[in-house]
């Protein structure tokens, strides 16, 4: 599940970042053919609004390419407390299907007291997550 | 109105500034179609927004769907029952689809006593139906398999309710229709969103954060018992007495570790009424809804019966503790909806630790030696023995 909202906020990132790039070079480019042209050339209107499209593009991509790196995506990890009812020994493991709480799970090597499931737990890094 | 109002002062505006009376026109028609053009915009505005969160609700539902149906597989195959796969699919589906229709409230009197009957019934249902699909399964599989049914059937209700209202705003292309189903899309979305994560934790049958409750009187129990007799008041409910600074405490919770909530009202009934116990106090514990604001794992104290559900058994254990006079109190455990049914975070576990002490100090505070005190652990009890 983790990889898989990891992997599509990769592609989504890769995809505006591109067109951020692209747009910011296109603005660059026709900066530099407006200042070679006269401006009084009917060429100069339409320069200006395939400028100002390559601004509101150059805009919505940077926000969204913002947003999408933002975005932490939770890391989930399931732990389970393993703890001696003589000597207080406590050891951690990967739940299996079936465990419960308070389950006797065999002898402790230590002491030969019981060995019971103290916690399953969920651990959850980078909890802020985007929608 | 405001808009026609405003394009006739640009249009005699207009007039006024030498233009003809085709300029006139043209303004006005340029406006008004301007107006209908920004609304027009705006209902696909919201029916694209909607359209992604049906989309995303539809997979969460059939993953929900395909979930329930491998765990059945699972359960079928671990207890070697032969099971023709079309004919689960279609009983898990007609489970899925199934309905609980609340009591007539035309004349509200015994209201709650129906609607126990209605919920009892349905329950029982359910453990016959998955009883007859997988016979050889345990009891802690069909109780298990039951919470996977009753997450999808959720899930598929608010699907197809969000689906009925987004296809009757497009189909009248009421705007009002669709902002108000926007509106409730983040909270529907946040339901959505806890159903699918205790998907996991019911396949494997681990505790949850709803398990906050029946997780400190477990802990309760084996803290203080010197000897763990358990006895069964109600159905899928336990009680065992503990001795705590020479007081008797009887802890009544879920009988686990299967996902069930039990009976809490019934075996309350059987231990005050039936069995005059004579009770001094009566502590509740359960999970609680927190507001966006607040931490996982905040603890709030208060009086009166924690419980969520259909208001049955809140209703029960008021009138019970009402007829005999005994005090009520509560303790919260905070956590938001997605943590509630996903497997318990260590916030929630440490809160627990946190509660227990301050159950031992109220019982210490409000008691004397000698009283006897029931403490409850709401909540289901999935993953957790005794």
């Amino acid at each position: 599940m983790t990889a898989d909202l990891k992997k599509k906020r990769l592609q989504a990132l890769i995809f505006y970042t591109v067109l951020f790039i692209l747009s910011v070079i296109g603005i660059i480019v026709t900066t530099f053919i407006g200042l070679t042209l006269n401006p009084e050339s009917p060429e100069v209107p339409n320069l200006m609004v395939f400028q100002a499209m390559m601004f509101i593009l150059a805009f919505f991509t940077g926000m969204e390419a913002w947003k999408y790196y933002n975005i932490k995506i939770p890391e989930i990890r399931l732990i389970e407390l393993i703890k001696c009812s003589g000597c207080g020994y406590v050891e951690t493991r990967m739940p299996k299907k079936g465990d419960y709480v308070f389950k006797k799970v065999g002898k402790c090597l230590k002491c030969g007291g019981e060995l019971y499931i103290e916690s399953i737990l969920r651990e959850v890094k980078n909890v802020k997550a985007g929608r | 109105m405001l808009f026609y109002f405003f394009s006739l002062v640009v249009c005699v505006v207009c007039l006024m500034d030498g233009g003809t009376f085709y300029d006139f026109i043209m303004w006005f028609i340029f406006l008004t179609f301007f107006a209908y053009i920004t609304r027009e915009l705006e209902i696909w505005r919201i029916i694209k927004d909607v359209e992604r969160y049906i989309i995303l609700y539809k997979g969460m539902r059939d993953k929900a769907l395909l979930t329930t149906l491998n765990a059945f597989k699972e359960v079928a195959a671990r207890s070697k029952s032969k099971l023709d796969i079309k004919t689960l699919e279609d009983r898990v589906m007609s489970l899925v689809e199934s309905v609980l229709i609340e009591p007539e409230t035309m004349d509200p009197y015994g209201v709650v006593s129906k609607l126990k009957h209605i919920v009892v019934t349905g329950e029982e249902t359910t453990t016959r139906e998955v009883r007859r699909l997988i016979p050889s399964a345990s009891e802690v599989e069909v109780e298990n398999l039951k919470d996977l049914i009753a997450a999808s059937r959720s899930m598929n209700m608010v699907y197809k309710a969000v689906d009925h209202i987004y296809r009757l705003g497009r189909k009248f292309k009421s705007i009002w229709l669709l902002y108000q189903l926007q509106a409730l899309l983040p909270f529907l979305t946040e339901e959505m969103k806890s159903l699918e994560s205790s998907l996991e934790a019911f396949t494997n049958g681990f505790p949850i954060g709803d398990s906050a409750g029946p997780l400190l009187a477990a802990k309760f129990i084996r803290k203080h018992a010197t000897e763990i007799r358990i006895e069964e008041p109600a159905k899928e409910t336990i009680a065992v007495e503990v001795p705590f600074k020479n007081r008797r405490i009887i802890v009544v919770k879920a009988k686990g570790p299967s996902g069930v909530t039990g009976r809490l009202d019934d075996a309350l009934e059987e231990l005050l009424v039936k069995r005059r116990l004579p009770a001094k106090l009566i502590i509740t514990v359960d999970a609680a809804l927190k507001f966006e604001g607040e931490k996982t794992g905040t603890i709030a104290q208060g009086v009166g019966v924690a419980i969520g559900g259909m208001g049955v058994e809140k209703f029960n254990i008021e009138k019970i503790a009402t007829e005999l006079g005994i005090p009520l109190y509560a303790i919260l455990i905070k956590m938001s909806g997605t943590d509630a049914l996903a497997i318990m975070c260590k916030e929630v576990y440490e809160a627990v630790d946190k509660a227990l002490l301050i159950v031992e100090r109220i019982i210490e505070e409000y008691s004397e030696e000698g009283d006897t005190i029931i403490l409850i652990g709401v909540g289901n009890t999935v993953g957790i023995y005794p």
